[in-house]
């Protein structure tokens, strides 16, 4: 209305700085369908979700949608280099054909960065990190769902997709206190970037069971003593 | 994922991974590599780039040039063929390739841990970034660790609104570069970057960048005042020591030292972009060091991950950091710092000073800046200028096909230089610094075979 062209419209798969918000179901396949209505691009920023994390290869395919543009990062290179990518629909990535030197990274795509990705692609499918992803991320949210339900006085929500949770607590203070318990029980949490309530548990698919079994059962020694400190 | 898409990735990525663990090549496998990366690069990377590489292949064939490995001054490709490196990865091959010093720490670091958890303290941070406080000009102190150019000066922006912001909240915050100028490509630094063809399709860029000639330090000084009397705040003046991309240019002796003064009078942080000239590339440890001259920020990238691995810095002196202190997680990078990166450039920081890379650039560097004055002389109907500070050298032609038929002809005879970005007419040669001189000696040689040829095919009307 305001006749502002806009060029795309970018999001993450889940949001992860953001504290691990998974979107509606509906969500993404209508932003498709938005997208094409409007003559938009739908760029999906998988640098966090990408590579198996949610689950699935890439974070928007738990939603069977195609973007136009994927970014990738983080893991694309396979813990070992930095690494990150952009993948687009040809119809986009041909306007680049004219002149290849119009956008340009100095170290983008060096040999050894190719070489990990390469690898990390390889080991991603060979080991199944999705379906780990997939399979130890519903067994640890269902643990800290059963905690959320015995602290609901420390806990505003759990959620998440594959081994990217989040866990949402009733104050910063409240979550500063479980993570730095945590840590002395020596597990390591992530906080976000964008939700100072928000920490994430984001461990390796490789994570064994009976490891999750023990963060889950230091998390719930530390959960006591944190309800003791703010009672 | 269905099984075929499965089973196809697992069987390609199979066989990269098995070519990147062989020694060597039998010569079908040599063709392999050069058929299937040709047939990637159109497939799935970008066509055109094999167009533009035509001067990486034999002429009378379909031959291309596939890069497969290196080491000193020198690199081969998949077909055992070796090329002198003149091109220098632009800028990051200054230790030269595969530099000893650089590829040990960086496999030690590799067996022990590669990236960093994102939440301890990492001990390689703090040592480097103690030998950065060491090595900076003045009272340089802290730094901001990053993965590449781009990354750098994006932070050396972001750092000096803050500074700034911190002083006086609520302004436009602009930023004054120079035309010509080359900062890097991602939205932030693409701003302040002065060549139309790259800035044209991208608008809106980041608001308030301003451009100057390069060189002319009353240009900012005239700008600033413009800028104060129309109540426009400028943040910062960001500028290469000597323009890289923009085909060697080096300002005059006086420029840094004026510019400095005209910050410090309007009170503006003064950004110098080292990416390219840093460590030991101009004949001084950084561009800057060749006028005595103190920045208040410094960004470093390519050699400094001592052309092993991808790392880049931000140098900041002690006032400009400390907005950070309340807020430490208001800039930050995921990658940035990481253990490989850090045991990469703290190695190539000692091997740069260990190999006194700074004095074989200025010493190499005007040997050769020398011979390629005599060959202008030789060639004024094709040269128009030779230019330069220590091992960065631009050769810059008359003619528009000029440039790039040298280029194409030191290839055939195995020497790579490059053209620049900001400049078609232009030619640099930017060798790593340990080059040795016999090297040096057949690139001159070659190039003299190059002119005469030039000459030769711009007399037929061949070439203008
Ligand atoms: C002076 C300067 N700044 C910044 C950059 C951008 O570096 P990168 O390609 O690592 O982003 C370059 C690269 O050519 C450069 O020469
Ligand atoms: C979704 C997403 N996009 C982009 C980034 C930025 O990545 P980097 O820190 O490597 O620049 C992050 C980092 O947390 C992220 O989670």
């Amino acid at each position: 209305m305001i006749g502002a062209g806009i060029a795309a419209f970018i999001a993450e798969p889940v949001q992860g700085e953001a504290g691990a918000i998974v979107p509606a179901d509906d969500y993404f396949p209508k932003v498709r369908e938005i997208c094409d209505k409007w003559g938009i691009l739908f760029i999906a920023d998988e640098v966090q979700t990408g590579m198996g994390r949610t689950g699935k290869l890439w974070g928007i395919e738990n939603w069977g949608v195609a973007p136009d543009i994927m970014g990738m990062g983080k893991a694309f290179g396979g813990g070992v280099i930095p690494a990150g990518n952009i993948v687009l629909s040809e119809r986009v990535y041909e306007v680049m054909f004219e002149n290849p030197y119009l956008h340009t990274t100095t170290f983008g795509g060096n040999p050894v960065a190719t070489a990990a990705a390469i690898a990390a692609l390889h080991v991603t499918i060979d080991e199944d990190i999705p379906g780990q992803a997939a399979e130890k991320g519903a067994y640890l949210k269902g643990k800290v769902h059963d905690l959320a339900a015995k602290y609901p006085d420390l806990y505003d929500d759990v959620r998440g997709l594959g081994l990217l949770i989040g866990m949402e607590f009733k104050s910063a203070e409240i979550g500063y206190a479980v993570t730095t318990g945590l840590f002395k029980e020596r597990v390591l949490v992530g906080g976000t970037l964008n939700n100072a309530k928000a920490f994430r548990l984001e461990p390796p698919a490789v994570i064994t069971y009976d490891q999750l079994d023990t963060v889950v059962a230091r998390l719930d020694e530390v959960l006591g003593t944190v309800r003791k400190q703010f009672a | 994922m269905n099984e075929k898409v499965r089973k196809q990735a697992l069987a390609k990525s199979q066989k990269a991974l098995d070519l990147i663990a062989q020694s060597s090549l039998s010569k079908a496998e040599q063709d392999q590599v050069v058929k299937e990366t040709v047939a990637n690069f159109n497939t799935y990377v970008n066509p055109s780039i094999l167009e533009i590489r035509k001067s990486c292949a034999n002429e009378n064939s379909d031959y291309q040039s596939v890069e497969w490995d290196d080491s000193d001054d020198t690199f081969k490709d998949v077909h055992g063929r070796e090329f002198i490196d003149c091109l220098g990865g632009f800028g990051i091959f200054t230790l030269g390739h595969r530099n000893p010093t650089v590829i040990k720490a960086v496999t030690d670091q590799l067996k022990r841990q590669a990236l960093h958890s994102q939440e301890i303290l990492d001990p390689l941070r703090g040592y480097l970034s103690e030998l950065l406080a060491i090595l900076s000009p003045g009272d340089m102190k802290w730094s901001f660790l990053v993965n590449s150019g781009t990354e750098a000066v994006e932070g050396s922006l972001k750092f000096a609104k803050l500074y700034q912001f911190t002083k006086k909240a609520n302004h436009n915050k602009g930023v004054i570069s120079t035309l010509r100028a080359f900062h890097g490509k991602s939205m932030g630094s693409l701003s302040v970057s002065g060549k139309d063809n790259f800035r044209e399709a991208f608008y809106p860029h980041v608001p308030g960048a301003r451009f100057i000639p390069y060189g002319d330090a009353d240009a900012l000084d005239k700008e600033l005042k413009i800028c104060d009397m129309i109540g426009f705040d400028i943040a910062a003046f960001i500028a290469e020591p000597v323009q890289g991309e923009a085909g060697a240019i080096v300002p005059p002796d006086d420029y840094f030292p004026k510019v400095r003064e005209i910050c410090d009078k309007w009170g503006v942080v003064m950004i110098v972009d080292e990416v390219q000239t840093g460590m030991g590339r101009t004949g001084e440890l950084w561009g800057i060091d060749n006028w005595g001259v103190v920045p208040d920020i410094m960004a470093l990238a390519k050699s400094f991950g001592g052309g092993v691995m991808p790392a880049g810095a931000i140098i900041l002196r002690p006032e400009l950091y400390e907005p950070m202190f309340e807020d430490p997680w208001l800039h930050t990078s995921t990658f940035g710092g990481n253990p490989l990166a850090c045991a990469a450039a703290i190695a190539a920081l000692h091997a740069t000073l260990a190999e006194d890379i700074p004095g074989q650039a200025k010493e190499k560097g005007k040997y050769l800046k020398a011979k390629l004055e005599a060959y202008a002389a030789e060639y004024p109907d094709l040269i128009h200028e030779v230019r330069g500070l220590g091992l960065l050298i631009g050769l810059e032609f008359i003619g528009n096909d000029m440039g790039f038929a040298i280029g194409m002809d030191l290839f055939d005879r195995g020497v790579v230089v490059s053209g620049t970005m900001n400049n078609a007419k232009t030619i640099r040669f930017e060798p790593p610094a340990n080059i040795t001189y016999a090297h040096l000696d057949y690139v001159v040689a070659s190039l003299g075979e190059a002119l005469a040829d030039v000459r030769v095919r711009v007399k037929t009307g061949e070439l203008q």
